[in-house]
Order: C-alpha cells, then structure tokens, then sequence
C-alpha cells in the first residue's frame, strides 16, 4: 500500500482502557494542518477495544490508522513502542513524526530519534511549514521566550506539548490496517505491575498549577473563602493568597505567592482582590495570562493584567463562577 | 536596576514656604534619647538624609528650660551650646542633601523639669493627667505670660535659624502647649483666649504669626497637629474641631505645611500605633479631606514601608508628602531603594514599638530591624555598609533566628565564607512561631527580610531541616569559626524571676501545663478555666491569654509584676492591651506568684503577705514577720510565660572539647543571642550584627569599645554661674 | 563491562543551569542560554540523583560515584559541588564546537563518554530546569542498548538491578532493569545533603578529567548527520495592561467571555 507523499505519521496514547488519550485532537490537528495524518496505535493484544481507537483516529483526521499488537506492551517499558514506531516510519516513510510530549510520548519519540538518527524537537506549542519546510515552535523559561527550530534534513520527530495545538483535523473516514513489527531485541525494563490512578478530586498543587485562583485581605473573613474556592473549583485551579490575606490568618504560609512565597507560572493568574504590590508581583508577572478584579481602579495589578474588571469582587466573582460552569457544560 | 515608574510622583520637589524639598519622603520628629550627645544624634538623623529623605526633622525640642522634659533626653534650644550641638546635626543633614527641621515644643504642665526645676505656664492651673503620679501642674498664664510664652518660641526660632535648620516645626501635638489652648479639657479660660472655638484658637495664630513674622521669609514655618486626639469624650475631634481648625489656620495664611497626626501625648500610641493593634494608614479615615481643607502641603504618617501604598494615599488625596518615623528609622535608605528599584531590599518596619520602649524608659532607642540605629557614630557601623573583612574565614553558624540569620547576614556581606544551618525548615528559629501568634504577623517581616537578603549573597549557604549538630559533627565540619545562635525555651517548671525556683508538680509534659511552643504546636488547651502566669511582661503572655480566650477558654493572668504586661507600658500598648482583655472578658490578678499546682488548684501567695513594720523577729534577728497566706485558683490549665532558658548545651559541650579545636582548625567558637542569655529579639539581632562585625578582633564574644560621648573633667561647659540667661518676659520681639 | 558482583560504578549526569529563581535569558542573537545573565547553579534534579548514588554508596563500600557532565568551562563548578555532595571523581567533556549541540549530539557525546567510563548504572534527573526536555535518559538507553528505568520517584539499586516507581502518565508502575542500565529520577526524591566546609575542601582535591568531543569520537561536524537547529528567537514584550473595564453588573460574565476566547475554559 502506498501512503501519501505528504504523509505525517502520529503516534497517539491510548489510556489504560484502550481509549485515545485526550491529547489526540491536538496532534492530530497539527498533522492536518501539515500534510495527510496517518495515525499509529499500539496496543497489547489483551486489552482489546483497536477498532474503536482506529475509528476515533479517523474522526479527529488520520486518513489512515496502523494498529500494532505487542504482547510486550504492558511488560517491557517503552521498547516495543519504539519498534512499533520504526516500523510504522519504514512503511510510510513520513517527513514528521507528532508524538505527545507526555513522560511514555517523549520517551517513545527520543529513543525513535536516536535509533533512526534523526533530528527531534521537544514540548512543541506549534508546528507550521514554511519556504524550507516544518518549522517547530517552543517556549522556553516559563513563557519569556519564544523559540522556532527546524531539521537540517531528514525526517523531524518532534512532540507536541499536551493541550497547545487548537486546530483540528477534518472527519475521515475509517481505515485501519494491521502493522507488523519486527522486535529489534534491544533490553527493556520490566514492568512488574500497573497502578491507574485514582481519581482524585484534590485541587492542583499551587506551583505546577496551569490555573491559579488568588486572593487577598479584602475578602474580609474566612467564611468568605467558599466563594473562591467555587471558582477555583470551576477551573480546576490551585489556590494562591497575598501575604496580607495570610498574615490575617485567610490562607496557610503555603498559599503565599510572591517575593518570600511560591512563584508561580500558571497559564492562567486570576487575582481576586489583589492590588498588585510589587512583592506579590514577582512571584506571578510571568503568568501567561492575568485577570484581575479589584475595586480601586488604580491598584498596580491593573497595570499587568490582560483583563480587568475594576469592581466588588462579592458580585463579579459568583457570576463569573456561573458563567464558566455553564460554558463548561 | 531602575525605579519602577509608578513610583516617580515620590520623587517630585514640594515647595512650602521659602524651601524646596528634593521629594516627597519626610522623616517625621521623633525623639530618640540621642540629644545629650550631639554625635551620636547627628550621625543618626543625618543617615536619614543621606538614605534619600528629602526632609529630617529632630525629636521633640526644648525651647526653654520651664518645660524641660528630663527624666527624657529632648532636644534644647535654650541657649548657644545647643545652638553649637545642633548646628552639628544640620551640618551632616546638609551633606547629604537633605532639608534639616527642629520642632520646638513647650509642654508647659506635662513637661516633669526634672532638671530646671521651673515652673511651667499653660492655659489653666491643673494637674498633668498624663503624669498623675508625678504630681506637675501648671501655673495659670496671664497675658503677659502669654506674650512671654510666644516670645520663647520666637527666640527658639531665632536659635534654629542660626544653627541652621530650613524649618521649623511648631508642635500642636502630643498635648503641648497650643494644642492645650485648644482643648476644653485644659483650657478652662473666660479671657478671650477662653470660651469659643476661635478664643481656644487665638494662642496658636498668635504663634504662627509671629513665628512667620520673625523668620518665615528665610525658614518654613510649619506645624505638626493633631487632628483628633481620641482621649476621651472631650477629645478633639476630627470631624468637628480638628479640621476646623486647619480651615480656621488655612484662613491666616501662616502654616507653611501641616504634619497631620492623631492621638494625643497620653494616647501617643495612636500616633505610634504598633502592628498588634493598627495596620499601616490607619490614620486615613481620620485625616481624611484635611489636605482638600489647606493651601499648603500636607504630611501624613501611618507607618508607612511600601511604595505602592505611598502613591495610593498620595493619588487618593491623603497627603502630598509621606511622613515616616518608625520605617525611616528601621530603614533608613527606603528613599533610595525605591529610586533604585531595590524595593525588596525595604527593611519594613515590624511595629514592635522597641524603639518607643527605649524612648518611654527615658534611655537610648534601638530598633529591632535595625541594629545599627544608635550605633552610626559611637561604632561607626552603616545600616547598608559593612565594609569587608580583611581576614575572611570559614565561618558555621548554628541556629537560623534572629541572632543566626544576622550574624550570618552581616558575615556574608563582609566578605566571609558562611554556612547558616537550621534544624527547621525554614528561616526564623522561634520567631517564626512568634510571628503566628494573634497580632504579631508583621513581626514577621524581620524574617522576610534576612530571607530576601541572604538569598542575595552567594558566599552564604543557608542549610534548613538538617538535623541538630552534636559537638562531634561541629568539630568535624571543616569551619574555622563557629558561632552558636541556638536560642531559648520557655521553662516549662514555671521558673520565674519571681521567686527563682521551679513551680511544685509543675512540667510541661503533663496534659494541663503548657508551655508557649506547645500551644504553637498545637497541644490541646484543656476545656474551663485557665491561667496564664506571666514573669516574662511582654506580649507573650498576651497571646497566649488570647488564644485561650478565642478558644472560648475562661481565662486569667497572674502576675508579679505591679501592673499586667508591664513592659507595654513603655511599647505604649497597654491601654489597648487591656481595652483588649476587657473586651474578650480576660481577667488578671498582679503582685501574686505561684507555688504550685495539682489537682486543679493553683496555689498562689500575694508578694505583700508580709507585714510593713520590722520587728526582732527572734533574739538579735530582726525582719519582717512573713505571711503565709495562700490564694488558691481553681484552673483547668496552666499556661507557662515565666521565663525563658537557654538552649546552650552544645556551646558548653564543645568549651569542655577546646583541646581538640586546634586539631580540627577551630580558630575559635562563639554563642550570640538567646542561647547567651534570654533577651528581646532586638538584641540579640544586635548581638548577631557585632559579631558579624567585630570577628576579626581578639576576641569577638566581648565588644569592642565604643565612644562614650560624656562631660570630662577641666573642658569647658555652656552655660557658666554667673551667665545672663535668655530675656523672654515683657518684650515681645515681634 | 564490569562485573556484577563487585562494587558498582554509578556514572552521574549533571548539568550547570541558570538559577531557576534568578533572572533566566536566552542571548537573543545565538539562541544559547545567557550564562552571563544569572549565577549558574548545579541543576537541582541532578544533585537529587548525586544525593542516591552517594548514599548508595556509603552503604555499599566500594561503590564509585562518578559525575559527568557536558557543558562549557564553567561547568567545572557544577561538578565542584557534585564532587563536595561526595561523587568521588568527575569527568568533564566540554569543546567549543558543542555550544548549541541538540539532542542527538547531545546523547551521542554523552553515550561515548559513559562508554568510555564502563559504569553500571547511569543515574540522571528525569528533566533539567533549563531545558525540561526529559528524554536524554531514555535516548542514551537507545544508543547504549541498555534497559530505561527513568521518571522513578522511588529507586532500589542492588543485586544486579534497578528497580523503583515510576509515575507514568495513566498512573503508577513498579519497574525492574538488569544492570547495566539507565535510570532516571524525579523530584520526589530527596535534595542532595548540604556540603561542609569539609567535603567542599576535600572536593577541590578530587580528579575532575577533561575531555573533547575528539577525545570521544565523536565527529560534531558530520554532514551525514541530520540536526534540530534553532532557527529563530524572541524575546516575550514586556507586561502592560490590557483591556480594563467598570463592572456594570455583567463583570464576571466578561471574564468568562475573555476566558473562553483565549481558550482558557
């Protein structure tokens, strides 16, 4: 079977469950925008549930799906899905390869690069093609520079940073085949047994967060703190206060974000009643986005917010909490 | 680094009267103790100037001996020798390029003149209410007196000129003698400086006339007034007489600039409120639209560390300059760090009121922030320069609390090569605790502070949650000095320097003793009724009365001491610490101690059980007949605050190893702070700073000498017997 | 290869990095990381993985520690405090023609340099604060043809193996390598003990071998040899304000709308 000249071969996750992982789309959408998807899916011949994956690949874009079993899959860590990912490249002969930049994704994608001695490109946030070829883009130092590199030649590897692409590709029809994989023999690691993880309902920790919900002294009393905690909820967001609101007893030492607290470098800062000082500013500033609510109108935090609402936190934050809810749903 | 361009309207010129200050930080009056020794005082204020204060104002100024403050150490202006002292002080202001101010202050009845011996005028003939026990009143003043009273200020101002200072600041505050002429409480008159608000006001437009009349075209004339003097009912009010009054001045044109303040000179601790009882600017609501009232600038203090909230009440219309005492004293360079952008280096102000304490002792002010306040002349030593070492060691320093962290802080900066460890796992030692009892957050900031600052110095290596170092592990650790900060813990047998013997049945192990760690650590305070029995005075027994009383908890203190929580009365904290007790229903019993406690019962004797006369007791003995009367106070739990021990049995361990220090290149092993002899937190950052600047000397657990700025026999003195003194009756120079 | 049943050599990777808590820029002009602009640290992960080989060692006599790093000449400090954590020697490959050398060189130098050391185990931190790459482990297990037992935030060395939890994407797994191998940890495991002035003294008198990518046959300029290269670099404008609007009662509905159109929600 031929493949298409502008073939570019993805490499998706499946969840224990055998279900394409979330991160799918994305990498699907970004091998849209480039060329013709085709799609690699490895599975362990026990878990079953390839038909399904194939033709969920096909709905978010791949023209075509390869599907390789390896019953070593689930008991030699990381191998097989590199010799599954060899195969599929020597068949399609792709001029990507978009695997997720999960911990198995990369993983997967460095030792493809290593072995098939070609140039890889890490934690993608975007890939675009120009005169000379793909171009990959990066993010480097928490946001504060922007980055673009390409292969000097040859197929590029390259993975995509969970969540980063928006575009997506077109409904396909189904069309999968079988992959046949030759085990290059090479010593893996052992997989003595598997956890899933539960599924907690505990809020991010504050430092990795991708949200940050913070507020200040001006919430005026603890009671007042189940209002924050709804929209942190709504967002699935850490927690953060000022050290006013920790001095007056509002949050633990541990919320703190600022000069002597945690600095944080969210995607997105919402910061509730918070003016903004310049102490509490070094500890966020880097966030990708802020919002802020305040009601003094020349609080500092104004000054580095992508949006503000100068206003009575009591009544904008409930609406807002609403409002996200309902987009949500 | 550059300054933040939010923060450029602080460093616009003001003009008020003939002057122009640089920008819009004014170091407000405040008295120091300083003024008997004229370098030690000019040194102090000028390095003010030279952290970038535009304007550095004096403490409180004599103008003439009939109110002379001794027992406290005021500023004088009554003749040349002080014109001579001063004119020092505004010379080193100067240097540095700031303006230099003096308030002169005539208190009339509450001035003790313990050194004139004169009497004082004043509106009325009254008793002082600020000083009850002192027995000071004042004399009723005639007219004439009144001319004469007015003249002493013009002669003071006249003295200001000609040492040198750009303003001169009249005090209508802390219940002197203009404000005294204002309020009912002392002015019971029925001349026309008596009776309506205008007659009340007279005395003071009088004195700003002639004030301006006599220097204004060269010096400010300008005024520090208290808006509200939140004394009691009859009080000056903010809303009623104070801002009048400034409507009523603003009207004579004869105020170059106003330094609005509130609390009165019984109520000072309003002015000087302390972080336990006011956040910073508290002082808004009261001061609020007394700028929209005046023509001319207008000050305004609240202790005040961020440049953030200094443009906000600058933008908001509170003031045009910025006044700070306290923070100008724990910083001295926040001028400077704001225009270099080094706003995380501000020392903040903690709003512990040591200094006040020094001052309302009537000794020297120190400053728990900043241990080198006081010491610019008589040690020479700089809050921002430490100069290098020119030996720099291996130095360990054990113990990260307030000594610790200093000690290293200072080490670092000199050039040394330090390790600072800690078995905790973070900065503070038991301050850290202390800054999370109720009202003592800002305490934390002289944490945040050193935290920020060693941080900054890559030569210190901050070690945290490593576990406590035995004798064996110092020796082996390669450090060529070795200096112990291993603090203090409370007694938990109720040692106490009462009685100076450990309480019978008494220890912290048991369910219902608990000592302050222990409640910090979260031990359960055992329901009903409990005591706290304070020998320690301070603010610690305060907040563990509190936290028990939050809890719901019947609480009582049981002291020693003559009143509760002696040592507040100096921080000027005590009246709202017991408006506090009373509001929470937190009860005390004073001039009692404690001998035991089983069973629920706390056996306390009162000190005085024992009778006045003497008497031959037993043949050839004499004494007093001992009571024996025992209180006894039923209580559920006993909280511990009597007195604190120290942490030293690693020092005295490795004193008993000096023979193998020289195997292990030990130059030598030190102990600073706590661990030396319990103390305030402010010494012992004192301790850790001399250490840290003092390592090279011969031997650095014992100070160096420092100038002791004192009369020596055969110099000549000002004045002589036998000298004209000033004419200040009849005449009006004016 | 060395024998199993004698003492292992454990062969460190570390990294110099800019301080994660101080100012970090990349030179707008070569797209390399501006080592000027901040102090250049040990790289925390690495000193975490130090901190296990060292304490393996104490409690296994005979065990070597040793720390190897690819970086510029002032990566000798890094392998400074590695040799004060207790890594008994050190080895450095540092050559001017590796500033900016990708991944695949990056492996390449790397596995030519483990190679060259014979070590057991090859113990890493499972991504570097400057580069958060992650994959350099599991790409030297490719080219040295040893099992990965990398992202543990548990780790057991002995008896001819590796083994320890790793934290994987869909949950946790309990893994076993055969010696040799490569492991990588994360940031669960302890920090590396602080150095006494002790073992900082002793430190400077440790071995630290210097060595080029020649030294190692590597060829950097190999045509044959298909690189990432950075192509373009920007620096992020400074923080302004933005829009800014009077609630009118609809405040927190216009969040919500800003939210979603930047596809926050």
């Amino acid at each position: 079977m031929n493949y298409p000249d502008d073939a570019v071969l993805v490499l998706l996750d499946l969840t224990p469950a055998g279900e394409l992982h979330s991160g799918a789309a994305g990498l699907l959408g970004a091998a849209a925008a480039l060329g013709s998807p085709v799609a690699l899916v490895v599975t362990d011949p026990a878990s079953g549930g390839r038909a399904a994956a194939a033709d969920a690949a096909a709905g978010l874009g791949a023209v075509r799906t390869l599907v390789a079993e390896s019953a070593d899959m689930g008991r030699a860590l990381t191998v097989p899905a590199v010799d599954a990912l060899a195969a599929a490249a020597k068949l399609v002969g792709p001029e990507v390869v978009l695997v997720s930049h999960s911990i198995e994704g990369r993983e997967v994608a460095a030792r493809f690069a290593a072995r098939a001695k070609a140039a890889l490109a890490l934690d993608a946030v975007g890939v675009t093609r120009d005169e000379e070829g793909v171009v990959v883009r990066h993010s480097a130092f928490g946001g504060a520079y922007e980055t673009e590199s390409a292969a000097s030649f040859g197929t590029l590897v390259a993975t995509i940073r969970p969540g980063a692409i928006e575009e997506r590709g077109e409904d396909r029809p189904a069309a999968a085949e079988t992959l046949t994989v030759e085990p290059s023999g090479l010593p893996a690691t052992t997989i003595a047994s598997f956890e899933g993880r539960a599924e907690t309902s505990s809020r991010p920790a504050l430092r990795e967060a991708g949200t940050v919900v913070s507020f200040g002294v001006a919430l005026g009393s603890p009671d007042k703190l189940a209002l924050i905690e709804e929209l942190a909820d709504s967002l699935d967001a850490a927690l953060g206060a000022s050290r006013a609101a920790v001095d007056e007893g509002y949050a633990p030492q541990s919320w703190q974000v600022g000069q002597t607290g945690v600095s944080v470098s969210p995607d997105l800062y919402l910061a509730v009643g918070i003016s903004g000082a310049i102490q509490h500013r070094v500890g966020m500033q880097t966030a990708k986005t802020i919002v802020a609510i305040n009601k003094d109108p020349e609080a500092p935090i104004f000054d580095i917010a992508d949006f503000g609402v100068v206003g009575d936190q009591f009544a904008i934050v409930p609406q807002l909490t609403e409002a996200i809810r309902a987009k949500k749903a | 680094m550059s300054r933040d361009p939010r923060h450029d309207l602080l460093f616009e010129p003001v003009t008020f009267g003939p002057k122009t200050t640089r920008n819009r930080f004014w170091a407000t009056s405040h008295s120091s103790g300083y003024p008997d020794r004229p370098g030690t005082h000019a040194s102090f204020r000028a390095m003010k100037a030279e952290g970038g204060w535009g304007v550095v104002n004096t403490g409180f100024c004599s103008i003439h001996p009939e109110s002379d403050e001794y027992p406290w150490t005021s500023s004088r202006l009554w003749d040349e020798g002080d014109v001579i002292n001063l004119g020092h002080l505004t010379e080193e202001i100067h240097k540095h390029g700031g303006l230099a101010g003096v308030q002169l202050w005539y208190n009339g009845m509450h001035s003790p003149r313990y050194e004139s011996r004169e009497s004082a005028r004043g509106p009325s003939g009254l008793p002082s209410n600020v000083f009850p026990e002192r027995n000071v009143y004042a004399a009723w003043a005639s007219e004439d007196d009144i001319k004469a009273l007015i003249n002493m200020y013009v002669l003071a101002a006249y003295r200001a000129e000609e040492a040198g200072f750009d303003l001169v600041e009249v005090s209508g505050g802390d219940t002197t003698v203009p404000l005294q002429f204002l309020e009912t409480r002392y002015n019971k008159r029925t001349d026309r400086y008596g009776g309506s608000f205008e007659n009340r006001a007279r005395f003071y437009v009088e004195l700003m006339t002639a004030l301006k009349k006599a220097v204004g075209d060269r010096l400010a004339v300008t005024t520090r007034f208290e808006v509200d003097t939140i004394n009691g009912d009859h009080r000056i009010k903010h809303f009623e007489e104070g801002l009048g009054f400034m409507e009523l001045m603003n009207k004579e044109g004869i105020v170059d600039l106003w330094s609005i303040k509130i609390g009165d000179y019984e109520e000072w601790g309003e002015d000087a409120g302390s972080s336990r009882f006011r956040k910073p600017n508290w002082a808004a609501p009261f001061v609020a639209g007394a700028r929209d009232l005046v023509d001319v600038p207008v000050v305004s203090n609240g202790r005040f560390t961020s440049p953030d909230d200094m443009v906000t009440a600058i933008k908001a219309g509170q003031c045009d300059l910025i006044g700070a005492a306290r923070p100008s004293i724990a910083d001295p360079f926040i001028p400077n760090k704001i225009a270099e952008g080094r706003v995380d280096e501000i020392r903040e102000c903690i709003g512990c009121n040591m200094c006040v304490s020094r001052m309302q002792q009537q000794a020297l002010m120190y400053c728990t922030q900043n241990p080198t306040t006081g010491e610019e002349y008589r040690r020479g030593w700089h809050p921002e320069e430490t100069g290098t070492s020119p030996s720099p060691s291996a130095v360990l320093v054990v113990g990260a609390g307030p000594a610790g962290m200093e000690a290293a802080l200072t080490l670092a900066r000199r050039g040394h090569e330090v390790h600072l460890r800690d078995s905790a796992e973070a900065l503070g030692g038991h301050w850290r605790a202390v800054a999370r009892y109720p009202r003592c957050s800002e305490y934390g900031r002289l944490i945040t502070y050193r935290e920020v600052m060693l941080e900054k110095h890559k030569n210190v290596s901050v070690q945290l949650g490593v576990p406590a170092m035995s004798a064996q592990e110092v020796l082996d650790y390669g450090a060529e000095k070795v200096i112990l900060a291993t603090g203090s813990h409370w007694s938990p047998v109720g040692l106490g320097p009462e009685t100076h013997e450990p309480l019978e049945n008494v220890h912290a192990d048991l369910p219902n003793v608990l000592t302050p760690e222990q409640v910090s650590a979260g031990k359960p305070i055992p329901e009903g009724k409990v005591v706290v029995l304070d020998g320690d005075g301070h603010f610690t027994g305060f907040a563990m009365a509190e936290i028990a009383a939050d809890l719901g908890r019947e609480t009582t203190i049981v002291t020693n001491t003559h009143d509760v929580f002696e040592y507040s009365k100096f921080t000027m904290e005590m009246p709202n610490n017991k408006r506090a007790m009373y509001e929470k229903g937190i009860t005390f019993l004073r001039n009692h101690w404690a001998t035991g406690y089983a069973g629920n019962v706390l056996r306390l004797f009162y000190l005085y059980r024992d009778t006045a006369g003497l008497y031959e007791t037993a043949p050839g003995q004499w004494g007093r007949r001992f009571g024996d009367d025992v209180v006894e106070l039923e209580c559920d739990a006993l909280i511990l605050t009597t007195s604190r021990v120290p942490d030293d049995s690693l020092y005295w361990e490795l004193i008993e190893r000096k023979g193998e220090w020289a195997e292990a290149e030990i130059d030598g092993v030190y102990r600073i702070g706590d661990c030396v002899q319990p103390r305030h937190a402010m010494d012992a950052i004192f301790e850790g700073h001399r250490v840290g600047m003092e390592l090279e000397s011969p031997d650095p657990q014992r100070p160096l000498p420092f100038i002791r700025e004192r009369q020596i026999w055969g110099a000549p003195t000002i004045p002589q017997l036998g000298d004209q003194r000033p004419v200040v009756e009849g005449e009006l120079l004016v | 290869m060395s024998s199993l049943s004698e003492p292992l050599r454990i062969a460190v990777l570390v990294k110099e990095v800019p301080d994660t808590y101080g100012e970090r820029h990349l030179d707008l002009e070569t797209g390399l990381v501006d080592r000027a602009a901040s102090d250049a640290v040990l790289d925390e992960i690495g000193g975490r993985a130090l901190e296990a080989a060292v304490s393996h060692a104490e409690a296994n006599a005979g065990t070597e520690v040793v720390a190897l790093t690819v970086g510029p000449e002032s990566a000798a400090e890094a392998l400074r405090e590695a040799l004060a954590i207790g890594a008994d020697r050190a080895v450095h490959v540092t050559d001017p023609q590796l500033g900016g050398a990708d991944l695949g060189l990056t492996a390449e130098v790397l596995a030519a340099a483990v190679e060259r050391l014979d070590a057991d185990l090859v113990l890493a931190g499972n991504q570097s604060t400057d580069g958060l790459g992650g994959v350099i482990p599991a790409m030297l297990a490719e080219l040295l043809g040893r099992p990965q037992a990398t992202n543990l935030d548990a780790i057991g060395i002995g008896a001819g193996e590796v083994c320890g939890t790793r934290a994987s994407d869909h949950g946790t797994m309990v893994v076993r390598a055969s010696l040799p191998a490569v492991a990588s940890i994360t940031d669960r495991l302890p920090d590396p003990r602080f150095p006494s002035f002790k073992s900082t003294s002793a430190a400077k008198k440790k071995p630290i071998e210097t060595l080029a990518a020649a030294d190692l046959g590597v060829a950097v300029e190999d045509p044959a040899a298909p690189r990432s290269i950075l192509i373009s670099v920007a620096a992020r404008p400074p923080r302004a304000g933005g829009m800014k609007i009077d609630d009118e009662g609809d405040g927190g509905t216009r969040i919500a709308e800003f939210l979603a159109q930047n596809r926050l929600v």
